[in-house]
């Protein structure tokens, strides 16, 4: 038992290792393919061990001891991730003709395994560099811009984090979870920890959880990342690493809750610090959509949109009841599956077109009509239409939130469901239907492994869509309470009902009816694709807008003035300041003149005398 | 009898002069010879640890006991950091020529193409 | 064996530099192979006293001429120096090797001769307990150095030198009166018998004497704003010379500087030491990591990186506390293995392209795969990536220092590193995806070192527990000032 952890968790890594040794066409693949299956089998097998007790894994290297524990909460996490891994692979094995994306996609879902599944600092931080630096090195291959932006970002995230480590071995001399928890819990009566500190320590793992998770002003690395990575690894990248920010949030909960809590009190009825989280997933949520909205890109697209859907998760973490966590956990699942499927559902359309932007696209569902389908579904889940995996999350989520009193929390819901509509219409419409550009009539269906890759992410949009208990049923069983009521097909909260296997027959019985009515009584009219989007204006040149160009040209006019302002620009501006300041710095230090060298020996004598040391 | 503090306050001026001619002239020589008052003042200061009022040279000889000496091994050290001192000065005099060689000038404000 | 024949890692290096030009007389072709064959009798022995010394758990103490100390000098090779005195031999015979390739300016011999007084020097630093043994080993090393540094007699090269030079003369003359006062002090010579005493003697006098020996050798130590002689020497002096001066000669400065600073712990103003310390050593890293951001020149961008990991040692040395001591003797350790293979890598880019810009590194990876390969090691494993050796090491120094209630510098430390990590991998994208060119043949032998070199940095950066372990004893070493004391054999004379 003891060593099938390990094997969990660097199965991929060894063969991510050896993919890159021996780069050889089908071999690669196929190790490749194996290491990420592994996890999923061992996964498999634990299942029913999980939920009565854990297993654990203990390893001393350099003088730290490594703990590694497989419980029923980061089981979840661990099989989210599995999933998409094995679905990246997959679709790798379609995309990717190099050795270098096997070893670093490999690598980095053994960061994210090993990060869900570690239970001291020293395990998590490692393994969280090393998912880092490995999803770095996917983008850093076609983009140095953006690959450098994201690691900055990460790198400044996970120093917050070693230094926030750093400060609770100082304060409690432990590095695991289990010790640091204890000794928080009781430093609640002892108060060796002072305010200040805590807002500290909130704050650096907050910033390094938030920069993983994308959330709102921290995000700005994820559309330059997600697009420029080879997109069946984005599928990971976006599904399952971006989720090992919320898991961050998720301990910050687990390990600090109750001192902070203590600290910093309530408002208006929630958790001070929780509220603060909420509302950052929240704002993440509105703005992330807006942008995915006003995208020409398609990886754009989903980059902003990824973006906005792990808000939510924040966002029901931040509500801060159980309500709230089941919500978010099962958001976790679905996001990981309908995002997973978009990825590789654009990794498709990139391999057999060679475009990504709207304007080129359009008529596919005829040469794709599996693709489409799968495009279909994840359309669907996304905008949160039942009955798909996403509706039943977002409707957990909604509950929480006015179950919890946080009616603006609860609009930015709606607002972002809404937008989420907005932004899938325009792929589904632009990519799949309308007319299609001349060049792209020679468009053949995507390769099997890809396709099969798809099916394998779009099973569970549906299986947990129509039996939506399956997951809450897990998640009651993993926090040891009944936190969503119903059986398999129906969940019960405190403030509502969903039965998912009622709607799904209605659905059904509806779109039969529509069916029938449009075979035997629809008449078509053929209208230009032009001919979509002017209400009344006139079409001129410049100002011509159809779904694959400028759609929402006007929306972005109105949000002129929010959209001067850009944390991106932001930072680049006070990337470009440090670097000057560098220039400045050395040029004026080591100005190359002796003398002024020895008068720096000479200050520093000086220093010695005034310091009281001479 | 002249009081030791002399030799401390000689010692530490000699040092003080060679740090004004290292910082203040901008001819290498100069800097230079700065460098190697310094260390004579050093090297005074080192002896004058070693000194015992009234005692003469640590050569044994008639008259001449180990009590009737001053400190041997500050002197011992003072030999050895005159070698270094030389080596060093031979040294620095060498890269001089080839700093004037290769730059033209002996002015340390423009030998300065390795900055930044 | 008799633990006296440790003697010979002083001795063998000091003979054979005497001897190169016997040997040039011969023939002038056997000198570099004459080189190459002390480094490697040298690695002999350090091996040898190495594993007399982890095995029996016990310093090899020697002691010259038969004299017990205070009277006679004696050498201490406990643990750190035992480690150190290993990675010196092995990093020369490596370096030895790469002299042959990468050295054709003449005259060899002198070189030659040189090369084994660096090597002397830093070794002698490293042994030696007697404080001003330990100062004319210094300036063996200083002046060495000075002369390799000019030794490609460009204008460039006597430039740097020449800085190099005046600013070591000043830290070297006040490292002197540092030891005049505390010789005035105490009477003594003897590194253990001053720890005995320091507790004793004249507040002002042990003050400001420890003052003036740290800032002696923090001049050497290129510790903030001390090491302006530091960019320039290590751009200008050959490869391997460079190679050589970041992986031991500055490491021999700082672990004399530990060594007194720590000897000298009963000093009553320790403390103010300690934190002048600190703040030099954190403004160190951060100067140093912003001047190699936008550097042109790749080996100049690895002497800032140079610089500012040393700065990271210090920083670990500096925190007084056994925590801190041992994590900064890992960092050591690793910042050796580390930096030896980048200057050897952009070393032989230099040699084989004629030049170490920014430009010449691009499309690297197709022309010199290997290297390419060694090169991006290196640099991954300097930014801290895990499952690289200085991860470890930088975490263990993190730790160390925020429970030393440093959290400040800690935190400035870690927004630097956030700076290196930039200009790293910017370098890793230009040598991996940008341009192309022809693929060049490339050394089987420095291949190999490289390869070596890769190995053991992955060795301990995915297993850190033996180098680890080797650290912890190595530091205990150093902090442990009673057992120092205890096991050197003092006559009892002197106070």
């Amino acid at each position: 038992m003891i060593n099938d952890l390990m094997i969990l968790i660097f199965a991929p890594l060894v063969a991510g290792i050896l993919a890159w040794a021996f780069d050889v066409r089908g071999i690669r693949e196929a190790i490749g393919f194996i290491g990420a299956a592994i996890p999923v089998v061992i996964l498999a097998k634990t299942y029913q061990t999980v939920l009565s007790n854990s297993i654990n894994y203990t390893i001393t290297v350099g003088g730290f001891k490594l703990i590694f524990q497989l419980t029923a909460l980061n089981w979840y996490f661990a099989a989210v991730a599995a999933i998409v891994g094995i679905a990246m692979a997959l679709g790798m094995i379609s995309t990717s003709r190099s050795g270098y994306e096997w070893l670093f996609a490999l690598m980095s879902y053994t960061g994210v395994l090993g990060v869900f599944l570690s239970q001291d600092f020293i395990g998590f931080f490692l393994l969280w560099e090393l998912m880092t630096f490995a999803s770095f090195m996917m983008v850093l291959r076609n983009n140095r811009h953006e690959s450098l932006k994201y690691f900055v970002l990460s790198v400044i995230g996970a120093y917050a984090m070693m230094l926030g480590i750093a400060i609770l071995y100082a304060k409690t001399g432990a590095l695991d979870f289990a010790t640091i928890r204890q000794a928080l819990y009781m430093d609640l009566s002892i108060g060796a920890i002072s305010k200040g500190e805590s807002a500290l320590l909130f704050v650096l793992f907050l910033t390094a959880f938030g920069v993983k998770a994308g959330a709102f002003p921290l995000h700005v690395w994820a559309p330059g990342a997600y697009s420029e990575a080879n997109q069946s690894y984005t599928s990971f990248f976006s599904g399952a690493l971006s989720k090992a920010g919320v898991y961050g949030i998720l301990l910050l909960y687990i390990l600090m809750g109750a001192k902070l809590y203590a600290e910093f009190g309530t408002f208006h009825g929630h958790l001070t610090f929780a509220y603060v989280i909420a509302w950052i997933g929240a704002i993440t949520v509105v703005v992330a959509s807006f942008l995915a909205v006003l995208q020409e890109d398609i990886r754009k697209l989903f980059a902003y949109s990824s973006v906005g859907q792990v808000g939510y998760i924040l966002l029901a973490f931040g509500v801060g009841t159980s309500l709230g966590f089941a919500g978010g956990l099962f958001h976790v699942l679905s996001h990981a599956v309908f995002k997973g499927l978009f990825w590789l559902v654009t990794a498709a359309i990139i391999l057999q077109t060679g475009k990504t932007k709207f304007k080129d696209m359009g008529g596919l569902a005829e040469k794709m009509p599996f693709t489409f389908a799968m495009g279909l579904i994840a359309v669907l889940s996304l905008s949160g239409i039942p009955p798909m995996a996403g509706f039943a999350s977002k409707w957990l989520i909604y509950e929480a939130a006015i179950q919890a009193h946080m009616p603006l929390v609860a609009g930015a819901i709606f607002l972002g469901s809404g937008l989420a509509f907005a932004y899938v219409v325009r792929f589904l419409y632009a990519v799949w239907f309308g007319q299609r550009p001349s060049d792209l009539d020679n468009v053949k269906e995507a390769p099997l492994p890809l396709l099969i890759g798809m099916a394998i992410l779009a099973i569970p949009n549906i299986l947990f869509g129509v039996a939506p208990g399956l997951v809450t049923e897990y998640i009651n069983k993993a926090f040891g309470s009944e936190i969503v009521g119903g059986d398999y097909f129906k969940l019960v909260t405190p403030t509502g009902t969903y039965n998912a296997l009622l709607v799904t027959i209605v659905l059904v019985l509806g779109l039969a009816i529509a069916g029938l009515v449009f075979l035997y009584g629809a008449t078509t009219r053929k209208i230009p694709v032009t001919n979509t989007y002017q209400s009344g204006n006139p079409v001129i040149e410049d100002y011509n807008l159809s779904i694959r160009r400028n759609f929402y040209k006007p929306l972005a006019e109105a949000l002129d003035f929010w959209l001067k302002y850009s944390w991106d620009r932001f930072y680049e501006r006070i990337a470009g300041i440090a670097e000057d300041f560098a220039d400045t710095l050395r040029q004026s230090f080591y100005n190359g003149n002796v003398q002024s060298y020895s008068w720096y020996l000479a200050i520093v004598l000086l220093i010695l005398a005034l310091w009281g040391v001479l | 009898m002249i009081h030791i503090s002399v030799y401390y306050f000689g010692a530490i001026s000699l040092i003080l002069i060679g740090l004004y001619a290292v910082l203040v002239k901008k001819n290498l020589l100069k800097m230079l010879i700065g460098l190697s008052i310094m260390e004579t003042g050093v090297n005074l200061l080192l002896i004058s640890v070693g000194y015992i009022s009234g005692r003469s040279a640590p050569i044994l000889s008639e008259g001449v006991g180990p009590n009737q000496a001053v400190d041997p091994i500050p002197q011992a050290l003072v030999l050895t950091a005159i070698v270094i001192g030389v080596a060093t000065t031979a040294m620095a005099l060498s890269v001089a020529i080839i700093l004037y060689e290769k730059y033209g000038t002996l002015n340390v404000e423009e030998i300065r193409r390795l900055r930044g | 064996m008799n633990g006296q024949y440790a003697a010979l890692i002083i001795a063998l290096p000091l003979v054979s530099a005497f001897f190169v030009p016997v040997i040039k007389a011969i023939s002038k072709k056997a000198v570099m192979p004459f080189l190459l064959l002390v480094t490697l009798a040298q690695v002999g022995i350090a091996g040898w006293v190495f594993n007399e010394v982890y095995t029996s758990d016990k310093p090899i103490i020697v002691m010259a001429g038969g004299w017990r100390p205070p009277v006679g000098i004696n050498l201490y090779i406990g643990h750190f120096a035992a480690l150190f005195v290993l990675i010196i031999a092995v990093i020369s015979f490596f370096m030895a090797y790469f002299s042959i390739k990468a050295v054709k300016v003449e005259p060899l011999d002198k070189y030659a001769m040189l090369f084994l007084l660096l090597m002397l020097g830093a070794t002698g630093m490293i042994a030696t307990g007697d404080i001003f043994n330990l100062f004319v080993f210094m300036e063996i090393t200083a002046i060495t150095a000075y002369a390799l540094t000019a030794y490609n007699k460009t204008g460039e090269a006597a430039e740097a030198s020449m800085k190099y030079m005046i600013l070591g003369g000043i830290g070297s003359s006040f490292f002197l009166i540092g030891i005049a006062l505390i010789y005035g002090a105490t009477g003594t010579l003897n590194m253990a018998q001053i720890a005995q005493l320091a507790g004793n003697i004249n507040p002002t006098v042990a003050q400001v004497g420890l003052a003036l020996l740290i800032f002696g050798l923090a001049v050497e130590a290129e510790l903030f704003p001390l090491n302006a002689w530091a960019p320039d020497a290590y751009q200008a002096a050959p490869h391997p010379i460079t190679v050589m001066f970041s992986a031991f000669v500055v490491k021999a400065g700082l672990y004399a500087a530990a060594r007194l600073l720590y000897l000298m712990q009963a000093v009553s103003t320790w403390h103010s030491v300690l934190r002048l310390l600190v703040i030099m050593a954190v403004l160190t890293v951060v100067v140093a990591e912003f001047s190699a951001l936008r550097q042109r020149d790749v080996k100049r961008m690895i002497a800032y990186s140079s610089i500012s990991q040393v700065g990271m040692i210090a920083f670990a040395l500096a925190l007084g506390s056994q925590a801190g001591v041992d994590a900064g003797v890992f960092h050591m350790v690793n910042h050796a293995i580390v930096k030896a293979l980048l200057f050897l890598g952009v070393g032989y880019v230099g040699i084989k392209l004629g030049g170490t810009t920014l430009e010449d590194f691009e499309g690297l990876g197709r022309r010199m795969p290997l290297t390419a390969f060694a090169i991006t090691v290196g640099s991954l494993s300097a930014v801290g990536i895990p499952l690289f050796n200085i991860f470890w090491s930088k975490v263990r120094i993190m730790l160390a220092g925020v429970s030393a209630g440093y959290t400040w510098g800690v935190a400035l430390i870690l927004g630097a590193s956030v700076v290196e990590a930039v200009y790293y991998l910017r370098l890793i994208h230009r040598i991996w995806f940008a341009g192309g060119g022809e693929r060049l043949s490339e050394s089987f032998a420095l291949g190999a070192i490289m390869l070596f070199l890769v190995a053991l940095i992955l060795v301990i950066g995915f297993y850190p527990n033996y180098a680890w372990s080797l650290a912890q004893k190595a530091g205990a070493d150093i902090f442990d000032v009673t057992r120092y004391v205890s096991n050197v054999p003092l006559m009892g004379v002197g106070a």
